[in-house]
């Protein structure tokens, strides 16, 4: 079997904040909250310009 | 091809390839070689995520595909964003604390050998399959701008794609993507440009905007529930998210890319801005190929735009049968034209009843040009061309290689042909990887030097490149590509989703609910496309909840036996 590589304190890295928003689970409700924004606008896009 | 666009075209393309072999200088060690040493910051992660979807097939068949169907297949990526967010909570923290260089690799870890070896043979055969596609796409580039056989233009592209990831390694594939995918930008945004300022003078931008739409083809969402629909919004959030989460959760190409990251975090990071950035890429490609399909409304385009077919049908022989189809082709056109120009003309004056009288010539003049197109389809078989000719691949390439400027089809080919050597690097890069970690390494040769395996790591991506080749000559027959290389990939993400999401999900499960599981998941998907209708996107999701039944069955099964308890390992 292969052997696991080296590795860093995992436990760390896992706890690493993000960059911004500060906390991991504000960063994917921006994302999720980006798709919900896309979603509409392409609707909207759709709406305004059907045949 | 003028000089202009032969010197672009290979600086853009040389100053990429030789910028990532410098970045990716001493990947002497497996490690390095393999995993770029897990080194990369998460900007170059996600460009290098997305240069590896971003192959040929995209700008091709995507823009092509909005001609003839609208930008209804942005839809097919709404489930991607959400799929980036479940990875980055549960296989990105997995698989870094697992330490592995492959995805099946975990799976020893948390099954057995025999489920590792059943998803890496998986993963072997459709990345194979897939592969051959992704070198097809430029192969047809080149044929169209030179005018050269198909097989040899497949073995030009190959022997490049090889010879670069070869000599340089999951570094130099990261650095590169991360350079292609800037190029790739420009050459959109100079592409839209372009579409847009051949249009006539009196045509503005919300002018060719209303006239795509009222040609239906800026239908970007569409809510009509129904399961023998390819793209509407029901399919794209949930079959989408779970051919999303196979494709980056369980696709070593994709894996092998985050698996480069400096840390937990950089890797999410890395996810997340694909996840923020993908869909609207995508809509843009497809407001390209929308806004060429207005170009065409005001340039005459060919009756069908695969040259070698049209050449087909117009040969004397079939005079008799093309020129009233060509005659009634023409008409319809100037009919569109006319009433294209009547719809502007009623737009800049408000004049509501003209308006609506122009939009039902449009409608009907629509009409009869694909109905012209369609015949034209029929006249190639009877000809003894293609059947069922699908044409959306040659639709971009005509347009950029007749209207557009000198240099500037260089950059647009540069576009192509750097997608196509970053999809392709990616792809051979782990097709490699799991063919030495988890089948030379784990059945074959599990102690030499590390000098060994980065040596026949480097045999394995030639073997790759050269299958690539071969089955590149096969992917002609496929219709559009970027619709086969999506069929294809369904076919057998669910069966490994299903797996991953019994590691990481339900540490109750076993190993043999796990092997067994993905027997029936495949099984299952495969009965799908033979004995019904259903659309492609939901094979990921019959499939993975095929594999997670049948695992949690067989598991309960062995427990009661008392068989599996033994073998119950917990995911890490």
């Amino acid at each position: 079997m292969t052997g696991p590589l080296p590795q860093s304190d995992a436990a760390a890295q896992q706890e690493e904040p993000p960059p911004l928003l500060r906390t991991w689970a504000r960063l994917y409700s921006l994302v999720i909250l980006w798709l919900t924004v896309l979603i509409i606008l392409f609707y909207a896009f759709t709406r305004r310009f059907a045949p | 091809m003028r000089l202009a666009d032969w010197l672009v075209m290979c600086g853009a393309l040389g100053f990429v390839v030789l910028y990532g072999l410098w970045r990716g200088r001493g990947s002497n060690s497996m490690n390095k070689y393999l995993l770029a040493g897990r080194t990369m910051p998460w900007h170059a992660m996600a460009l290098s995520i997305m240069a590896t979807q971003a192959s040929a097939v995209t700008f091709i068949s995507t823009t092509g595909q909005s001609y003839v169907d609208g930008m209804r297949f942005v839809q097919f990526y709404f489930g991607l964003p959400l799929a980036m967010v479940v990875l980055c909570v549960t296989a990105v923290p997995i698989f870094h604390r697992a330490g592995v260089y492959t995805a099946y690799e975990y799976l020893e870890q948390r099954f057995d050998a025999r489920t590792r070896s059943l998803v890496s043979i998986i993963f072997l055969i459709q990345r194979g399959l897939a592969l051959g596609i992704t070198l097809y796409a430029p192969a047809v580039v080149l044929t169209v701008i030179l005018g050269w056989p198909v097989h040899i233009t497949t073995m030009i592209m190959g022997a490049v794609a090889v010879l670069y990831t070869t000599l340089g390694g999951a570094k130099t594939v990261a650095w590169s993507d991360f350079q292609q995918m800037l190029v790739m930008t420009a050459g959109l945004a100079a592409a839209l440009a372009a579409a847009l300022l051949l249009l006539p003078k009196s045509v503005t931008l919300p002018d060719a905007i209303s006239l795509a739409g009222a040609a239906g083809r800026l239908n970007a969402v569409t809510f009509n529930m129904n399961w023998n629909d390819r793209y509407n919004l029901w399919s794209g959030l949930i079959g989408g998210m779970f051919l999303a989460l196979a494709y980056f959760g369980c696709d070593q190409s994709q894996v092998q890319r985050y698996l480069t990251g400096k840390s937990v975090a950089q890797s999410r990071l890395s996810l997340l801005f694909n996840g923020m950035a993908k869909v609207p890429m995508q809509f843009f490609i497809l407001f390209i190929g929308a806004m060429v399909f207005v170009f065409y409304i005001f340039e005459k385009p060919p009756l069908l735009f695969q040259r070698t077919e049209l050449a087909r049908i117009q040969a004397p022989s079939m005079r008799s049968e093309y020129e009233p189809l060509e005659k009634r082709f023409n008409s319809a056109f100037e009919s569109r034209r006319t009433a294209a120009e009547l719809l502007v003309s009623a737009r800049h004056t408000g004049d509501a009843s003209l308006k609506k009288e122009a939009l039902q010539s449009f409608g009907r003049a629509q009409q009869d040009l694909d109905e012209a197109r369609s015949r034209g389809v029929a006249l190639v078989e009877k000809a003894g061309g293609s059947r069922g000719l699908v044409d959306t691949n040659y639709i971009f390439l005509t347009f950029v290689t007749r209207h557009l400027p000198a240099g500037l089809v260089g950059l647009v080919l540069a576009v192509i042909f750097g997608a196509t050597m970053a999809s392709i690097s990616a792809e051979i890069n782990s097709l490699a990887t799991v063919s030495i970690i988890d089948i030379y390494k784990r059945h074959f040769r599990d102690s030499a030097s590390d000098r060994h395996y980065l040596g026949v790591s480097r045999l394995a991506t030639i073997f790759w490149g050269l299958y690539a080749v071969v089955t590149a000559r096969y992917a002609g027959t496929l219709g559009s590509l970027v619709e086969a290389v999506n069929v294809l990939g369904s076919f057998f993400y669910g069966g490994m989703l299903g797996v991953f999401v019994l590691a990481f999900y339900f540490p109750k499960v076993a190993a043999r609910g796990a092997f067994y599981g993905v027997i029936a998941g495949e099984a299952v998907i495969f009965m799908a496309y033979f004995f019904t209708n259903i659309a492609f996107l939901w094979y990921n999701v019959l499939g993975c909840l095929v594999v997670v039944a049948t695992g949690i069955l067989f598991s309960r099964w062995d427990q009661m036996r008392g068989y599996g308890n033994a073998r119950l390992r917990q995911p890490m």
